[in-house]
């Protein structure tokens, strides 16, 4: 009698399985916009109380030979955006992303409209560093001992590390007429990842995502 | 229930005798795991080794540091040393973990880096003259040792993610040669720390981080 009973277990595992095609379980969308709320609050010290909750499904990618690639053996990677504040139609103001199997908020951006006007000083200083836009003269390093400074005191106040921060791994930078922006990995120690996006001169943080929470996909960050 | 008694009593004296330290891989088993790191990663066929043992006092990230706060489990290494020299230096060494039995650093003596070439000379004569431009020269050192970094670590290690970049560690240049050190950052948070010898690009360590709870050094 027992060994009826666990082949038909066995066997309600299995059609299950088959059923679902073998997708993981997820977490609920209140669970993903509770999560999500939270991070968007915690990183942007806002304090938005409703969003827009969507699932989304994004390609995983294998690493083999030095490289990202897709063999078609790749398992789906399932994730939740929750944008902020909950609007009727357009943009929102800060959109987070969820790891729908693990609920871990991992990823926080605001419209770079939440940038403030530069004030004359700062507007100075880009100015100086802009050179004109003589991509030769463009003074890029003090944009990014400013931000990287910033992201050093930054990161420790809004993240609890468990290690000290390893070091700055650059990731780009661009100027236009209007202002600049960079973004880099900050590394802890204990192998943690952070990427951010930030403006500058107002030193502000459009970005941050924690490396690693979900599988692999080709994209970046 | 009088033998469930006495099992409970030996379980008790054996948890009070050994201190509550974890069971750790025995000196034959650290032997074989630091001499096959060392033939890896130096591309050697050693085949002794000596091992000695050490216990490190441990730390704790606290408040933004590293601190000794007394409660730390200290981290027990094994230390494999081969290719014994004629001064009774040894050529290699490596760390073990005597917990995971997992080799996770490799040092070259650096008695023993290997020597110049012509060419070599050469480009350590012209690094040396260059007076005012010191720090085109610790660029130069750096980039071509980051380089040849970039192509050794994928050879070495089986890599399950691209590289993300690298962090400078420091340098020197002296009159037999320069180095660099720096770490390898993995995009999936493995982190290697190395150490090359300049003009040769030889490797004289390597460290794959975080193999053991945090040490005192990282103060």
């Amino acid at each position: 009698m027992k060994r009826k009973i666990a082949i038909l277990g066995v066997f309600i595992i299995c059609a299950s399985l088959f059923l679902t095609g073998g997708k993981p379980k997820l977490i609920s969308e209140d669970e993903a916009k509770e999560a999500g709320l939270a991070f968007i609050n915690h990183v942007f010290d806002v304090n938005e109380t409703d969003a827009v909750v969507s699932q989304a499904v994004q390609s995983g990618a294998t690493y083999i030979d030095g490289e990202y690639k897709l063999t078609g053996d790749e398992q789906q990677i399932y994730f939740y955006t929750v944008a902020a504040p909950k609007l009727q139609e357009g943009q929102s103001e800060y959109t987070a992303c969820v790891n729908a199997e693990t609920g871990v908020a991992y990823s926080a951006e605001q419209r770079y409209s939440h940038v403030p006007k530069m004030t004359v000083e700062q507007r100075e200083k880009w100015s100086k560093a802009y050179a004109n836009g003589d991509s030769d003269a463009i003074d890029y390093v003090s944009m990014d001992i400013d931000c990287t400074d910033f992201a050093r005191e930054w990161i420790p106040q809004k993240f609890n590390l468990n290690a000290s921060i390893l070091g700055i791994v650059d990731s780009g930078s661009s100027f236009d007429q209007d202002g600049a922006n960079t973004n880099f990995y900050v590394v802890i120690h204990d192998g943690t990842i952070y990427h951010i996006t930030m403006a500058w001169p107002q030193l502000t943080v459009i970005e941050v995502t924690i490396l690693n929470q979900t599988r692999p996909t080709g994209d970046i960050p | 229930m009088i033998k469930k008694k006495i099992l409970v009593v030996i379980v008790c004296v054996a948890f009070l005798l050994s201190g509550c330290s974890p069971r750790l891989v025995g000196e034959a088993k650290a032997k074989e795991a630091g001499l096959a790191f060392i033939n890896h990663v130096f591309d050697v066929n050693e085949t002794d080794a000596v091992v000695s043992y050490q216990e490190q006092t441990g730390t704790t990230f606290t408040d933004g540091t590293y601190k000794v706060t007394g409660e730390e489990q200290p981290v027990y290494v094994y230390i494999v040393a081969a290719a014994k020299q004629e001064d009774g230096q040894y050529l290699y060494y490596t760390h073990v973990n005597a917990e995971t039995g997992v080799a996770y650093a490799a040092f070259r003596n650096t008695m023993f880096a290997p020597e110049l070439t012509a060419d070599e000379q050469k480009a350590l004569e012209e690094a040396r003259k260059s007076g005012n431009n010191k720090d085109d020269v610790y660029t130069r050192i750096s980039t071509e040792c980051e380089n040849a970094a970039q192509k050794w670590i994928p050879e070495k290690f089986e890599l399950k993610a691209g590289i993300l970049g690298f962090l400078d560690g420091g340098g020197s240049l002296g009159s037999t040669g320069g180095n660099a050190n720096f770490y390898v950052v993995v995009r999936d948070g493995t982190i290697y720390h190395v150490t090359f010898s300049w003009p040769q690009l030889t490797v004289m360590d390597v460290t794959l981080l975080n193999q053991t709870r945090p040490t005192e050094d990282m103060r």
